[in-house]
């Protein structure tokens, strides 16, 4: 957040035209700019008159599907305003965690990464998250500075989640997800889909682990391993900083170190 | 057709009271004949459907709204010109002047602006109504014509990629490595 904060306290400090910079000059009177936008007006007018054609002569046909589509219409009205009420009244109300069941937790927190929130997200989380978290993740306890740059990956590769059908079992909630960010849209590999298991206890979220099925995974996996061995030939001395193993290396910068790979790979193909 | 004194005294009000902000939002983005241009055109469009400039906090998002158009429309016109007069084998002496080149005075300012103009469009405009014209996300959601809720989400994003662009970092924090689409141990 400091650092975002800052960006924009950057950007503030190079306005072009402050707002102590004088106008005067510049201003045409409200009467001027209205006189000349009537001119204009009367000098481009024109004179329309309906014209009757054969087919608009008499009564006109009352189409068939006239009053089942309105009716329609009208129920598509309602539950617009319907949800606008639900999102609006679910926006203003602040979230407490302590209170929320676990699939409430569990659905805020895949709210919160969704809109980009991720020190929000880090709020849903236990004080000792474990290894295996959100997605599948290798090697290293993440803590949690790094789990807000795992975060931070997510959210500067567009990543989304959708979640449905979650159950509560003890300790655990178990949703229908989805999966995708542009990183994996770029390379062309099929979005995520399986169930993701949520271990939740009394401090939030402890851990996220995915059972997925054999297809994607193995389609995904031959699309990284191509583009793995074109960093390494092509770019060898970015290799280190993208690639780890045999998977990305996650944290804020390499988001869009990814994003402008995967788009030179792509050109390349 | 507006009319009416009671409209005639709502548009004076309007054109005092924002007339200066419409036109620093121009001049940010385009050079200053344009800018003057296009803010008397923002205030033709305002008076043309005075009656739906919508009032209180929500008036000066919903001019910057009518000015993104103007300038656009305005860009859009310019480069059509620019293309016309190449095909027609003229050695056009100047680029259209991008509506978000900006005069830079100093080597840091670059910088920013190197790092903003890297940015989508998106992300650059709604930057810049949160840092020059000052906007909270509601008025900028007014003004890009989406709800507050993206508004706040495109914001903290573009914020995010452009503190990335500056190389501003939070932390040295250790790497996390994730495999793509959970080939790793589950």
């Amino acid at each position: 957040v400091k650092r975002r904060d800052q960006a924009l306290r950057m950007l503030r400090n190079v306005n072009p035209v402050p707002e102590t910079m004088d106008l005067s000059d510049e201003a045409a009177s409200p009467q001027a700019l209205r006189q000349a936008f009537t001119e204009r007006r009367s000098e481009m007018q024109t004179q329309d008159s309906e014209m009757q054609t054969q087919e608009m002569v008499g009564e006109r046909a009352q189409p068939r599907f006239r009053r089942p589509v309105v009716g329609f219409a009208v129920v598509l009205m309602v539950a617009a305003v319907a949800i606008a009420t639900i999102l609006v009244t679910r926006d203003g109300a602040a979230f407490d965690a302590a209170s929320a069941t676990d699939v409430e937790v569990v659905q805020e927190f895949v709210e919160r990464l969704n809109i980009g929130d991720a020190d929000g997200a880090v709020d849903l989380v236990a004080a000792s998250p474990a290894n295996d978290f959100l997605f599948p993740i290798q090697d290293r306890h993440l803590g949690f500075e790094g789990l807000a740059e795992f975060f931070e990956f997510y959210e500067g590769t567009d990543g989304t989640t959708d979640v449905s059908n979650c159950t509560d079992v003890p300790g655990q909630v178990i949703c229908d997800a989805t999966q995708m960010n542009a990183l994996w849209d770029a390379l062309g590999a099929p979005a995520v889909e399986g169930q993701m298991r949520f271990s939740v206890g009394e401090g939030g979220i402890a851990g996220v682990a995915w059972s997925l099925g054999p297809e994607p995974i193995s389609t995904s996996r031959a699309l990284f391993d191509a583009y793995k061995v074109w960093i390494e030939d092509e770019r060898p001395d970015l290799a280190d900083e993208a690639i780890s193993g045999n998977g990305y290396i996650n944290t804020t910068g390499t988001a869009d170190l990814h994003l402008q790979l995967v788009d030179e790979y792509v050109a390349s193909r | 057709m507006p009319g009416g004194s009671s409209t005639e005294a709502r548009f004076q009000t309007l054109y005092r009271q924002h007339h200066d902000r419409v036109l620093r939002y121009c001049m940010r983005r385009v050079g200053r004949a344009d800018a003057v241009d296009a803010a008397a055109d923002v205030f033709v469009v305002a008076w043309r459907r005075i009656e739906q400039v919508p009032s209180g906090d929500r008036t000066l998002p919903w001019l910057y709204g009518v000015a993104r158009r103007v300038l656009s429309n305005q860009w859009r016109s310019t480069r059509r010109f620019h293309r016309l007069f190449q095909r027609l084998g003229s050695m056009a002496r100047e680029q259209p002047s991008e509506p978000e080149r900006v005069i830079v005075q100093r080597e840091e300012d670059e910088w920013v602006l190197d790092a903003l103009n890297r940015l989508s469009r998106s992300d650059q405009e709604v930057l810049r109504l949160a840092a020059w014209e000052e906007l909270s996300a509601a008025q900028i959601a007014e003004a890009v014509g989406c709800s507050p809720a993206a508004a706040q989400k495109r914001l903290y994003r573009a914020k995010g990629r452009l503190a990335r662009h500056l190389g501003l970092k939070a932390t040295d924090s250790p790497s996390s490595t994730t495999v793509l689409n959970g080939g790793g141990e589950r």
